[in-house]
């Protein structure tokens, strides 16, 4: 793989990270027990709906609609 | 064109008024079995139900593909690069890349293997964008202007929790009138 498209999928996910951070209800968030909160925190900073849904021990269409409660978008 | 569409897309999916393109768009979208046991929900069940009763089609992988799965998530691993996916979407490429089926997913690791793995390099892996930006060029969600295309995506966004970058959809919007 050329470096210039590694370079450019990581700036990708980097910047993925970025937009979930800043649309994301952070009180929502905080106020969650544990382990949603865990899981919502998890989700912000990877974006992996799969790994989020088994922290929270929730399905994927539970987790789903906890993160857009908590208004974290999905980027891809 | 035949898709397989992993759980992630198929939750996300659910929730789209227009959920309908997808029929059009594909003749034969593959739900792995594992994608049941991740739906609770009442609408969402009678999503999978209904496109299972037309185009879609349950699919139940046999233990090699698991096996190649398993060994994509660690060679991705392996790596180092940051990037990461789990066996759920690992199991959409590895039938992908046997099959010739389109991977329908909303992971960003996802999108990124066939950039990162040779082996991976033919498999179409497509994000609801792609999938909206088709719908378009073959006419079936009909558009005039490039600004009813970005009121499309706007309430796809809206709809399912969704933000696209905005250099993505300027991208398809010169694909599909600056010809």
């Amino acid at each position: 793989m050329e470096n210039k498209e590694l370079v450019e999928i990581l700036r990708l996910l980097e910047e993925a990270r970025e937009i979930r951070r800043k649309y994301a209800d952070w009180e929502f968030i905080n106020k969650q027990p544990e382990p949603i909160k865990s899981a919502l925190i998890y989700f912000v900073e990877d974006g992996d709906l799969y790994v989020a849904s088994r922290i929270a021990g929730l399905t994927i269409d539970e987790m789903d609609e906890l993160r857009k409660r908590a208004k974290i978008p999905i980027v891809v | 064109m035949q898709a397989i569409a992993d759980t992630c897309f198929i939750v996300v999916w659910s929730k789209y008024s227009k959920s309908h393109i997808l029929e059009e768009v594909f003749n034969t979208i593959y739900i792995p079995v594992e994608a049941l046991q991740e739906i609770k929900s009442e609408n969402v069940r009678s999503f999978v139900s209904k496109l299972l009763t037309r185009k879609g089609r349950l699919y139940v992988p046999i233990p090699e593909v698991y096996r190649e799965a398993e060994e994509l998530v660690f060679k991705v691993n392996q790596l180092g690069l940051g990037v990461h996916i789990e066996l759920p979407e690992s199991i959409c490429l590895v039938v992908g890349k046997r099959r010739g089926l389109v991977v329908l997913t909303e992971n960003l690791g996802a999108v990124a293997i066939p950039h990162i793995l040779e082996t991976y390099e033919l498999v179409q892996v497509w994000r609801s964008l792609e999938i909206i930006y088709e719908a378009c060029k073959r006419e079936i969600l009909k558009q005039k202007s490039s600004s009813t295309f970005i009121r499309l995506i706007k309430e796809f966004e809206t709809e399912t929790g969704h933000k696209f970058r905005r250099s993505e959809v300027l991208k398809y919007v010169r694909r599909l009138w600056d010809t």
